[in-house]
């Protein structure tokens, strides 16, 4: 005690007035700085476990399975039946229509396009359907339509971001990424935001609309594929046991614990974190993806062929996931960008090949999470990034190879289904050619804030602390769309 | 559109933030007054004639600007404006008196006195305005039971919104379906203290007497009546009611008030008037008071020792949400939870609400009759056969019951008929018989009854 107090004394004693003021000044100012660049701003959430997390109030949806048709499939060719679009077909657009208007791909003054479908109402809600979904027709009396929605951006990749992190610039979490810092997993076994991407690509946005932003990177959506190793790089390499890999993984965790004492960055509790659930995933994963396992009547029924990379196998797998309590399934299919520019690209070339290929299985998911009785709590969401436009695509001035139509944001169709929403619905409408919504217009914030809300989150409580300012899925904007809820 | 320039209403809307600054000065000159009489403030003294001339000045641009506002008319003829405007200008009159004697070094033993009342009065005034700008109880809406009845603030608002119908029959048109709306949406700014466009909302007859542009409702006349108008116009619209930063009506109360204005606009009940269908679905849902739900129930916090327990035999415990304690329970996929473990359940039975037994090895569902409280029971895969079915009959908040893959059979199906709250089971997989299901659907068309795949196939109404 003694020699400690005496060494004290000697500190002190060194300790100038001048030392006093340069250290403190400076390091006052530092602190400053660093608030206000906001450097240092520790994440509140870094240590909270992965199944933490709890509802505001009481949730009528416990996971969500969103289908994104990436590159926008053409409401006016599937659910917007605009029959005066059809006395229009190949005439001059109209002034009105282009003022003020900016465009993708569209110059000068293009001309419209009838609807390419034929239409049909179906159920007995009576919703229009074209005869591209017959087999979605058969299940409209779970949906609710939303035919007025509308976003802020006419390309792909802002759009998409749009849609899955609430802004059309990088570095935002995505829904999913929200949703699971929110309320946690109920599973600790598997991530609670596993991401499934079918088409012959990964969406325009690329692994941003999946990613955690700056919330802790344990929540980013973890891709699981339909043909080959579901989740690359989890398995062993050969002649690794598991007990090896128990090993080195204690060995990290301590060199990593250090790491964490020494530095604080949550990061590595995040990397920890993650370490552990790819080891748990090693156990559960090739049981869960097994979509073998399961009866031919359900494979006949969804249309797949396991070994494949499908949307039908990939909605098969959605299905799996949700039984076992992942909280948000994020589907892509991509291939839906119809400009009429080339065979792959037109509404009646690679176009009607999507539709195909999510038509059936869409049906299959929709029915078969309603027969396990797990339709009532889980919210299926179906759409694309933005819509498209009733005029033809005129590409460079010049007419299109193809029929197709250009990007177009202030108006386009989305469906939800289950998860406490209203069945057999059709909230909003659009005007006479489907240019513009004129009733019960949904943009996508309001979508965000709907689907929190069923999930039993408030979006305008579910904040997190970045760079001195609270961050929210729906940033300044967003209603809940009350009228659609059960 | 423009508004036209007025000067009168735009300096008067500076009323609100000048007032801060006599309230300051008020402030700082009474403190210097009153510490003053101490001999080690005594310095403070001579500074104090100065600050009171200030307070004075600052005083007299407050009322005056105060006068311009008032002009607006959104504020006319309420007792707590006239109160505010003769309490600000005794305010005022008193400052310069005070000033008056400090320059003119008369009455020193006044000065006291008169500084505490001028404390007393700038509180008194700055309340007054306060009510004005945000409505009357701002101040105390979320103060305690007991400081709100101190106060004299018993309101009345709270308890009409609360009242829950329960015969819509005798149910008042106006009084109990109408006026709600009114007084959570647009009472704030059209009242007795706050006449917004000379409206008030907050009786029966000064609504029918309108704003300042004539009345606002025509009996019967949907599109002539103002108000229906307002609050239909686009949402960014300027002259949209309720205005921009407050919520907009939900689209069920702009057709609950149309259905009011073309019934006649009147004070009857609804047995009185015609209730057409879409009408009566919107009173279903929204009006008449539901039956009290599991969520409104009221029990203790869960015992942590037993959710501890629980844990350890597999279970994942989460309370349902924040604002209660309610839980729901599921097992990890290789859960040994068995029969034994089942009494561990019950030490949570008034929290649990959700259940879900799909990975458990229980066999003996007996222990389910004790669980007072559950909403929603997941059975599927599990071993439940019809005898424990019975168990569940009266359980009184049962909606969900999830029998998927188990060897229920038609005399199942008795027993679930009998479960009066159940809004949906599922049967797919079972060994019911289409006749047995057939006989439920009788029995209980309110319920939702899915037993597999089919679907019935939609017909097709209308070709394009």
């Amino acid at each position: 005690m003694k020699l400690f107090e005496e060494y004290q004394q000697a500190e002190q004693r060194r300790l100038t007035r001048r030392h006093f003021l340069r250290s403190g000044s400076l390091g006052l100012g530092a602190l400053t700085l660093s608030q206000l660049l906001g450097c240092g701003s520790g994440p509140e959430g870094g240590e909270k476990s992965l199944t933490a997390g709890i509802s505001h109030y009481a949730p009528k949806a416990r996971r969500v399975i969103f289908l994104h048709m990436a590159g926008a499939p053409s409401q006016l060719e599937l659910f917007d039946y605009k029959p005066a679009l059809h006395k229009l077909d190949g005439l001059d657009c109209p002034d009105s229509f282009l003022e003020g208007k900016r465009f993708a791909f569209i110059v000068g003054r293009p001309k419209m396009l009838g609807p390419q479908a034929r239409f049909r109402q179906h159920g007995k809600s009576g919703a229009w359907v074209s005869e591209y979904f017959p087999h979605t027709a058969e299940v409209v009396d779970e949906l609710c339509f939303l035919k007025a929605m509308h976003t802020d951006e006419f390309n792909h990749a802002p759009a998409q971001l749009f849609m899955h992190t609430g802004s059309p610039r990088l570095g935002r979490p995505s829904m999913g990424a929200w949703i699971t810092y929110g309320l946690g997993s109920e599973n600790a076994n598997l991530p609670g935001f596993v991401v499934l991407v079918s088409g012959n690509s990964a969406p325009s946005a690329g692994k941003s609309v999946w990613g955690s932003g700056f919330l802790p990177s344990q929540y980013q959506g973890v891709q699981f594929r339909s043909k080959g190793d579901p989740v690359l790089y989890v398995s062993n390499p050969d002649g690794t046991s598991r007990d090896i890999r128990r090993g080195m993984l204690n060995a990290l965790d301590q060199l990593n614990e250090l790491e964490f004492q020494e530095a604080g960055d949550p990061e590595i509790l995040a990397r920890m974190h993650q370490y552990e659930m790819a080891f748990r995933m090693q156990m559960t994963v090739p049981e869960a993806t097994n979509i073998e396992e399961e009866p031919a009547y359900i494979h006949e029924w969804y249309g797949t062929e396991p070994g494949k990379n499908s949307f039908a196998n990939n909605c098969l797998l959605a299905r799996r996931l949700a039984e076992r309590d992942v909280r948000f399934i994020q589907l892509y299919h991509r291939g839906w960008d119809s400009h009429g520019s080339n065979e792959f690209e037109a509404l009646e070339g690679g176009f009607l090949k999507r539709c195909k290929e999510v038509d059936q299985p869409i049906k299959a998911l929709i029915m078969d999470l309603k027969q396990r009785g797990m339709l009532e709590d889980t919210l299926v969401v179906w759409g694309g990034e933005f819509g498209r436009t009733p005029m033809r695509e005129n590409r460079g001035g010049k007419v299109a190879p193809f029929n197709g139509r250009d990007h177009h944001g202030e108006a386009f169709t989305m469906w939800m289904a289950g998860g406490g929403v209203k069945a057999g619905m059709t909230y909003g409408k659009t005007d006479e050619l489907g240019y513009f919504g004129i009733e019960n217009k949904v943009h996508v914030h309001d979508l965000q804030a709907t689907i929190l809300h069923q999930l039993g989150l408030d979006h305008e409580r579910l904040t997190y602390r970045f760079q001195g300012r609270d961050f929210r899925l729906t940033d300044v904007h967003g209603h809940v769309v009350q009228d659609i809820l059960a | 559109m423009e508004a036209s320039a007025d000067w009168g209403l735009f300096l008067g809307r500076f009323h609100p933030l000048w007032v801060h600054l006599p309230i300051g000065m008020l402030i700082a000159a009474a403190t210097m007054e009153i510490l003053g009489r101490r001999k080690r403030f005594a310095y403070l003294l001579p500074a104090t004639g100065f600050m009171w001339t200030l307070s004075a000045a600052m005083a007299i641009i407050s009322a005056g600007l105060g006068w311009l506002l008032s002009q607006s008319g959104d504020y006319d003829g309420s007792d707590t404006l006239a109160w505010h405007k003769w309490s600000g200008i005794i305010l005022a009159a008193l400052l310069v008196l005070v000033a008056f004697f400090k320059q003119k070094k008369r009455a020193p033993k006044a000065i006291f006195p008169l500084t505490l009342l001028s404390l007393g009065l700038l509180t008194l005034t700055g309340h007054q305005g306060g009510e004005l700008t945000h409505g009357s109880g701002y101040l105390v809406r979320y103060a305690p039971h007991s400081i709100k009845q101190l106060a004299g603030y018993e309101s009345t608002t709270e308890n009409i919104l609360n009242s829950r119908i329960v015969d819509i029959e005798k149910a008042r048109l106006y009084e109990d379906i109408i006026e709600p709306i009114f007084a959570a949406n647009c009472r704030a700014c059209h009242q007795a203290s706050k006449k917004k466009g000379g409206l008030r909302m907050d009786s029966f007859a000064e609504l029918m007497k309108g704003g300042k542009n004539g009345p606002v409702v025509q009996a019967g006349l949907l599109e002539q009546s103002e108000i229906f108008h307002r609050i239909t116009l686009p949402e960014e619209d300027e002259k949209h009611m309720p205005p921009d930063g407050k919520r907009p009506l939900r689209s069920y109360q702009q057709d609950l008030i149309a259905w009011w204005i073309e019934s006649g606009a009147g004070q009857k009940t609804v047995a009185e008037v015609e209730v057409p269908a879409y009408i009566q679905k919107i009173l279903d849902e929204h009006i008449v008071a539901n039956e009290q739900g599991v969520f409104d129930l009221k029990v203790e916090p869960v015992d942590e020792s037993a959710v501890l327990q629980l844990k350890q035999r597999g279970a994942l415990v989460r309370e349902i949400s924040q604002d209660m304690p309610l839980v729901q329970l599921s097992f990890v996929a290789d859960s040994q939870f068995a029969d034994r473990d089942a009494a561990l359940l019950l030490e949570i039975a008034p929290q649990l609400t959700w259940l879900d037994v799909r990975h458990t090895e229980l066999s003996d569902f007996s222990f389910l009759e004790k669980l007072p409280h559950l909403s929603r029971l997941h059975l599927e895969h599990s071993q439940v056969k019809d005898q424990h079915l019975s168990q569940l009959t009266a359980l009184p908040y049962l909606e969900y019951l999830n029998l998927f893959d188990t060897d229920i059979s038609d005399a199942g199906l008795e027993q679930i008929a009998q479960m009066k709250n159940l809004k949906s089971v599922y049967l797919w997989q079972t060994k019911t018989t289409e006749a047995g299901l057939q006989q439920l659907r009788e029995s209980r068309p309110d319920l939702q009854i899915i037993s597999g795949l089919q679907v019935d196939k939609p017909e097709s109404t209308i070709d394009s």
